[in-house]
């Protein structure tokens, strides 16, 4: 089989992988992990296109994506840290006071 | 400054009442605190003024057309403006608006006037002179616009102002009652109205009369018999013509210079205005026109048959307003413009001029009414005589004074004219020894005989006296602006005034001459024959007792012929019992529940969404991605499509 198509698979799985950890785990460390998961499976996604293509946009889009995928578990874990702080817990059945 | 003013004499008619109105408005919370002679005065003086300076401007205006222009014309601003429809505030002083600018001003100057001396003793009269300000500007709106659009807020603005001013007194529920119910009749005819613009304005795109005038065409003479029989059901209205003149006897509830401006001199005679300026529809429409004539010799036997039976000194004077403004639809219907404008001209001097004498013996008797209750005024109240008496002179057309030229010519008309007939000639002459009759029985009853109750009137201050003197005045000589034509080259008059004065804008009625059953000199001889016969009939009639000699038939008339007994049992009855019925059911039941049932519905429906709101993140992170998938799957799927 082709590589393009396996790799195109990975990805696909890999963001299914990381949405069934954040609508399915309870713990928030792992919800991040899982988010972390899918933008992984995004990049790949890019990458593969990118070497489908013969462009080298998909590349250049992926670091930015790093970047951010950075920055952006920078800010939940502080998000995370402040949760444990206010109720003694990151799982996200005692986090549910936000309710109409 | 004065091409200030000349170059837009229009606006200035038009606006100087309407700043009166403002100014009285504004300074009414000042002037309102208590009774005070020195603030109705000033508020008096304010309207007087504003309305001078608009009789002034209408002066100045007719000498220019007198000059030779054929009109003036100032465009105040474009209302709408559409691609194929525009409609602005136009205002248009052609020869027939010179006229009746003339006499909306002139006339309203003089009863302003009196209204200083007649309101002097109320509460708060700067709301009075306000109203009275504002009918001014809506009626000139009325006769200046170049399109029926403002035509018809003029309309309506003189119906508003009409029931503010009948309900003035409102503190008495008769008075309000009284001013609903002309408005609510007024209605029924403004329909008719809207309805007429609707359809010229599907069919001609248009509502200004100059182009009217150019796309009307005999063609389309099937299509505008609809337009002149709507135009015809809203003059019914507004002119108090049957069927639809149940409200005007009503009206005299109002303060007494508001029944000689508004339902005496000018809004009443609002429909023939409407008749003259659309007289290109209605030349089209012959039936319609019969209709119209008939209608009006209807209504002036009706009205002067039951001017006859009344009591109250208005209610005789409003029936006989019914009475004349039927003799100038029986003109209009006929074709004889010039002779309906020509009445319409010397009854605003006389009827004016009847009314506030009529205003002058109620002051005099502290708000007394009811003539059973008079006699005798003759000598408390000597000037208000000797002017009633000129006034009641020129209504039963005895030689020379005004009436008697211009009702002459109508009755000749109903001969003379293609469309007339023995039976219009027969009934306007019955009319006319009608008003012969109820004339001199209001004088007997009033001015002459003994004093009955004791009352011991005094004469009215010179602001009122002075307007009836030269209303007198007017009415005395304004019938000689209309002498026949034959008649005037003998006396050395130019000819007929107001006929070679309208013949540019109005069509002016082409009398058979010689085919005539009687000619015009015979006519008036039978109608001069026939009012002194009547005023003698009334004089001997009316000595001692004042109910007719068949008793049944006094009562029949005093009670109106029972029509408003019959409104009420058609329309009024079922109309309140059609509105207990929706309030029982529809309001009780439906609306008042249905506040209930929004409240208890959203409520609910709340209880059940809140549980979308769990405040799980993870059921957020659910909903998101749903939303998310349906907005992929919705940009795919129509993308494919």
């Amino acid at each position: 089989m082709d590589t393009g198509i396996l790799l195109h698979c990975l990805s696909a799985w890999l963001l299914c992988m990381g949405l069934l950890a954040v609508t399915l785990r309870r713990n928030t460390l792992v919800m991040l992990m899982g988010i972390e998961l899918m933008l992984n499976g995004v990049n790949l996604s890019f990458v593969t296109f990118s070497r489908e293509l013969a462009q080298i946009n998909g590349q250049l889009q992926v670091f930015f994506i790093i970047t951010i995928a950075a920055v952006e578990s920078a800010v939940g874990l502080s998000i995370l840290v402040n949760v444990y702080r206010n109720f003694g817990s990151i799982k996200t059945d005692r986090t549910n006071t936000l309710r109409g | 400054m004065s091409d200030f003013v000349n170059s837009n004499l229009p606006l200035w008619i038009l606006f100087l009442p309407l700043f009166g109105f403002v100014l009285n408005g504004l300074v009414y919370p000042v002037l309102a605190k208590g009774v005070s002679r020195t603030k109705n005065i000033l508020a008096g003086s304010i309207a007087v003024a504003a309305m001078l300076g608009s009789f002034v401007a209408a002066v100045l205006g007719f000498l220019q057309l007198a000059q030779g222009s054929a009109a003036l014309h100032t465009s105040v601003y474009q209302w709408v403006e559409l691609s194929d429809f525009s409609v602005g505030l136009n205002l248009h002083l052609d020869r027939l608006s010179s006229v009746m600018t003339l006499i909306i001003t002139g006339i309203g100057s003089l009863i302003h006037l009196y209204s200083i001396g007649y309101m002097s003793h109320e509460k708060g009269a700067a709301r009075f002179f306000a109203y009275l300000n504002l009918f001014c500007f809506s009626m000139l709106l009325l006769v200046l616009s170049d399109n029926l659009l403002f035509v018809f807020f003029g309309w309506e603005g003189v119906g508003l102002c009409s029931y503010l001013l009948i309900s003035y007194w409102y503190g008495e529920s008769a008075n309000a009652d009284a001013a609903r119910k002309a408005f609510l009749v007024n209605r029924v005819g403004d329909l008719g109205f809207v309805l007429a613009m609707c359809m010229l304005y599907a069919k001609f795109g248009t509502l200004t009369f100059a182009q009217l005038l150019s796309q009307v065409s005999p063609e389309s003479a099937a299509f505008l018999t609809g337009v002149a029989i709507l135009l015809f059901f809203a003059a019914t209205g507004k002119s108090a013509q049957f069927p639809l003149y149940v409200w005007l006897p009503d009206a005299m509830a109002g303060p007494t210079p508001v029944s000689a401006l508004i339902h005496a001199a000018t809004m009443v005679t609002a429909g023939v205005y409407l008749f003259a300026r659309m007289h290109f529809v209605f030349e089209l429409t012959p039936a319609v026109m019969s209709v119209v004539a008939w209608t009006g010799a209807l209504t002036a036997l009706l009205g002067g048959t039951i001017a006859l039976a009344q009591n109250d000194i208005k209610k005789v004077l409003a029936y006989s307003t019914v009475s004349q403004l039927g003799f100038m639809f029986l003109a209009t219907g006929l074709g004889a413009y010039h002779a309906a404008v020509f009445h319409l001209m010397t009854h605003a001097f006389f009827k004016a001029l009847l009314f506030l004498g009529a205003g002058s013996v109620i002051h005099a008797c502290d708000g007394e009414q009811d003539m059973r209750n008079m006699g005798g005024l003759r000598k408390a109240l000597p000037i208000t005589h000797v002017t009633m008496l000129l006034g009641s002179a020129a209504i039963m057309g005895l030689p020379l004074f005004s009436g008697f030229f211009s009702k002459d010519e109508i009755l000749f008309a109903a001969e003379a004219m293609p469309r007339g007939s023995m039976g219009l000639f027969a009934a306007g002459l019955l009319a006319a020894f009608l008003t012969a009759i109820y004339t001199v029985r209001m004088l007997q009853m009033s001015f002459w005989g003994k004093a009955r109750k004791g009352i011991h009137g005094h004469e009215s201050p010179l602001v009122m006296t002075l307007p009836l003197m030269v209303l007198a005045l007017l009415a005395t000589v304004g019938g000689f602006l209309g002498v026949p034509h034959e008649w005037a080259h003998r006396m050395g008059l130019s000819g007929h005034l107001i006929s070679d004065w309208l013949a540019p804008v109005v069509p002016v009625a082409a009398f058979d001459m010689e085919g005539a059953p009687l000619s015009e000199g015979m006519v008036s001889l039978i109608a001069v024959a026939l009012s002194v016969v009547g005023i003698l009939i009334g004089r001997s009639m009316f000595k001692n007792n004042f109910g007719l000699p068949l008793p049944a038939l006094g009562r029949l008339l005093e009670a109106k012929y029972f029509v408003d007994e019959f409104y009420t049992a058609l329309f009024v009855r079922p109309l309140y019992k059609i509105g207990e019925l929706v309030s029982k059911t529809l309001e009780a039941r439906l609306l008042q529940n249905l506040g209930t049932w929004m409240g208890v519905g959203s409520a609910w429906s709340g209880d059940r969404l809140r549980t979308l709101q769990g405040g799980d993140l993870q059921v957020f992170a659910l909903i998101l991605l749903g939303g998310l998938s349906l907005i992929v799957a919705i940009s795919l799927f129509w993308t494919n499509v």
